[in-house]
């Protein structure tokens, strides 16, 4: 009987949906610990863990968000557009520091409104409207900057909650973690987390209930805006600096985290700690394959592969 | 003056142009069960959604326990106490059973967390005053639609519902599923919970209800006490017709002559065990089985839909090697699934292109849609089936269930299969048309085609086929000629492993 339990509470663990990509994590670890020397190292497990960070901040969002069956694209746009809005209010107007923080996260409250209701009032598919503000926010972007990054944050205090290290982690990793963690206790222990299962599993079902789907969406895409301008914030922190091209691609890299992470495409099913992993797995890549001393041209590439493999490896371990 | 929980004064609804019900006034009784009963577009599903909350009646007045309201949706119809279990079953398959019950705008847990232990025991305590068993943390997806159901009746009862109304319940449950459906609404109607229950099988609509109402064309009809009612009366109401089962005359056209032989055919997956049987030439051949005994696993096993081993089929002598549905249809056998909306159906695409989906090959010119042919075949079809239509253009959406299952069969019968596979096909049908596709079925077969109808009412199969097969676990149990019909019989034989 022990053996029956043992093999159960295996059995258990290999179907969990984290599972899967937590082996494809190791596999990808091994391979650049074989072919580098310096991968892992502790200070470059840290570089590993940064790289994750900004993906990741935006990955635990959208997981949530497509949980409940939409997808948001312009989330690389609004991570560069966030920054360069704080970068225009600071900077140029000379507005405080913390007054212009405020607006930005207003702005990208509004933006998730925006997105979610046209997608939900008018009934156009969130694919298409965040197409469309992606290229949208894109070109705000450049034009408030006129195309030329802004930098200088350094001397604003501000500076000190996004950037630095604590722990001996840089700041935009303790941030991640502290999302991650978040995100994890919303979709698995909280009311808000169990509606949006609901509404991704079943949207009909959901409403019969009487739970307003449209509000739980809705909620979503201010998470995801949201999300990406933290990232923002967190990328400002480290690099002093943020330019209005910066982003490009981010949108389908955070989306091949979560899916890496085995959230389905078409909703109600999801892992945060699959998400988490997959993050991780995309800063990996990036990392192992620098140290290694690829092109540029090549990670793309390579990112591409992975993600194929990484959800091939995934779907064997689902019953 | 009989106790109304809820009253219908004068409700009428229009859809665009389109009347569903029209000046509709009658009362729900508090405590009992009340039968509504009326062919498809009788406006049934319309007054339920109304109940509930999802449309609001453009003219008419809703009197719950004597005071007028407004139900403007399905929050507030709750509020009141009114459930629904609607006819195709909505609950999350991704979530486990207890959480689907507690699904709603009040989650049970402290502020923002939910308390999923809480569910699971308030779920087991739930289930053990239905009298089910039902593990409370088991995801919905691997429930059976029966135990589906009763998820959403211990939902409704979490929430104190005062009515609960049923949209074809037992349509998708196996004969020990529905006698626990019974059970339980009749503890219900103990507890003094009110129930509406819709159904297109009459027999058990009587066996429940206290009082039968009737709706035809969006209008109501009347209503039948228990003691009035029989399946002779209420049919008359219901259509103004004669559509008895029992009356149907049955012409045998079968021949000596072996069409369709299938040997050992065999399936782990789906447990199916060496089945054999041989079909005749122009013959009706049934096959009866419960939910689950395999009929459907089996159908599809021999159209090579699914993959099955060692199974040696004949075509008229000829061995045939089928490993995939077109395999099948090259050799002449045509297949009409039992989930029209899943497998049937050319979702939004207009009638004439789903006729002629399965014949495209031979209706095209060097790739080219050949639409006149199509428009001629589509047109002649619909006049042979008696197609109720606007346009044969038209969405196949738009069609009522009845007259999609038409079209469906349209598209087998222009390609003239020798042999016929039609699995449930008066399955969520109207009785008008019920009645209209068995005598159609027995037509066919004048005309020398071969017929195989899986169903799982009995009656209906009595009276069409020529012999019936029955299904248990996977395995053909039993194999008789019309003069060897029984009812007993076959559901022994129905249920034959099952016991053992």
């Amino acid at each position: 009987m022990g053996n029956e339990d043992l093999l159960n509470k295996i059995k258990k663990i290999v179907t969990r949906q984290s599972f899967g990509v937590f082996i494809a994590l190791i596999a990808i670890w091994i391979f650049f610990g074989v072919a580098t020397d310096a991968f892992f190292s502790f200070n470059n497990l840290i570089n590993v863990l940064r790289q994750s960070s900004v993906i990741g901040i935006i990955t635990v969002a959208m997981t949530m968000l497509i949980t409940s069956q939409e997808f948001d694209l312009s989330v690389g746009s609004m991570f560069a557009l966030s920054g360069i809005l704080f970068g225009v209010l600071t900077m140029t107007v000379g507005l405080n520091q913390w007054l212009a923080i405020i607006i930005t996260f207003a702005f990208a409250i509004l933006v998730g409104l925006v997105n979610g209701l046209i997608t939900l009032k008018i009934g156009i598919p969130s694919f298409i409207t965040t197409l469309g503000t992606m290229m949208l926010l894109r070109g705000a972007a450049l034009v408030t900057s006129g195309g030329y990054p802004i930098s200088g944050f350094r001397e604003l205090s501000f500076i000190n909650i996004v950037g630095g290290r604590f722990l001996g982690l840089p700041a935009m990793s303790i941030w991640f973690l502290l999302i991650a963690f978040a995100g994890y206790i919303i979709m698995n222990k909280t009311k808000l987390g169990y509606k949006m299962y609901a509404t991704g599993g079943n949207t009909k079902a959901a409403e019969l209930s009487g739970i307003n789907t449209t509000k739980i969406k809705l909620i979503g895409f201010v998470l995801t805006s949201v999300a990406a301008t933290i990232a923002s914030f967190t990328s400002i922190g480290f690099l002093g600096m943020v330019s209005p091209t910066q982003g490009q691609g981010f949108e389908l890299e955070v989306i091949a985290a979560s899916v890496v992470g085995g959230t389905a495409l078409f909703g109600g099913s999801s892992s945060m700690i699959g998400a988490f992993l997959g993050a991780l797995i995309m800063g990996s890549i990036k990392n192992g394959l620098s140290i290694m001393g690829t092109s540029a041209y090549l990670q793309q590439a390579f990112i591409g592969l992975v993600v194929i493999v990484a959800v091939i490896i995934n779907v064997q371990f689902q019953d | 003056m009989a106790d109304y929980l809820l009253e219908f004064k004068n409700i009428s609804k229009v859809f665009g142009g389109v009347v569903a019900l029209d000046d509709v006034s009658f009362g729900i009784e508090k405590g009992k069960i009340t039968g509504l009963v009326g062919e498809n577009g009788a406006g049934k599903s319309t007054l339920i959604k109304i109940c509930d909350g999802v449309h609001q009646p453009t003219k008419g007045q809703l009197i719950w326990a004597g005071e007028p309201v407004n139900i403007n949706s399905p929050a507030a119809a709750k509020k009141l106490g009114i459930s629904v279990v609607h006819q195709d079953i909505p609950v999350c398959d991704n979530l486990t059973v207890a959480e689907n019950i507690f699904l709603g705008p009040k989650i049970p847990g402290k502020n923002i967390f939910a308390d999923r232990k809480y569910m699971e025991q308030k779920t087991l305590k739930l289930f053990s005053e239905l009298n089910v068993e039902i593990d409370p943390g088991k995801l919905v997806k691997r429930c059976t639609t029966g135990e589906k159901q009763l998820i959403l009746i211990a939902k409704a009862m979490s929430k104190k519902a005062k009515l609960i109304l049923m949209d074809e319940p037992t349509t998708a449950l196996s004969p020990n599923e529905v006698t626990i459906l019974y059970k339980v609404l009749n503890k219900l109607k103990k507890e003094g919970v009110s129930i509406v229950f819709i159904s297109h099988r009459l027999e058990e609509v009587q066996k429940l209800s206290d009082r039968i109402c009737v709706l035809k064309d969006g209008q109501y009809v009347g209503d039948l006490t228990k003691k009035e009612a029989n399946e002779d009366i209420i049919c008359q109401m219901m259509v103004g017709r004669d559509v008895r089962i029992s009356q149907e005359y049955k012409e045998n056209f079968s021949t000596e002559e072996e069409i369709f032989t299938v040997e050992g055919l065999q399936n782990k997956e789906y447990g199916l065990e060496n089945i054999s049987f041989a079909l005749n030439k122009g013959e009706v051949l049934g096959i009866f089985g419960l939910r689950g005994a395999g009929r459907t696993e089996m159908a599809r096993s021999l159209i090579g839909d699914f993959e099955s081993t060692a199974a040696k089929i004949k075509i008229a002598d000829k061995t045939v090697e089928i490993k995939s549905p077109k395999d099948a249809f090259a050799n002449g056998i045509g297949y009409l699934p039992e989930d029209r909306d899943e497998l049937g159906l050319l979702d939004n695409m207009d009638i004439v292109e789903n006729m002629c989906i399965t014949d495209i090959d031979q209706l095209t010119n060097m790739g080219f849609l050949q639409k006149r042919k199509m428009r001629k075949i589509a047109e002649e079809y619909q006049d042979k089936l008696d197609i109720k239509l606007s346009s044969i253009y038209q969405n196949i959406n738009e069609l009522s269930g009845g007259n999609q299952q038409k079209v469906l069969l349209a598209k087998w019968l222009i390609l003239n299969p020798k042999v016929l596979i039609l699995d449930e096909p008066t399955k969520g049908i109207d009785v008008g048309t019920k009645s209209e596709i068995r005598k159609l079925i027995i037509e066919l077969t004048k005309n020398n085609m071969s017929i195989i109808v899986i169903s799982s009412e009995m009656i209906e199969l009595m009276s069409i086929a020529d012999r019936m097969l029955v299904m248990s676990e996977g395995k053909l149990t039993a194999d008789l000629s019309r003069e060897e019909f029984d009812e007993e019989l076959i559901m022994k034989k129905a249920v034959t492993e099952l016991s053992i």
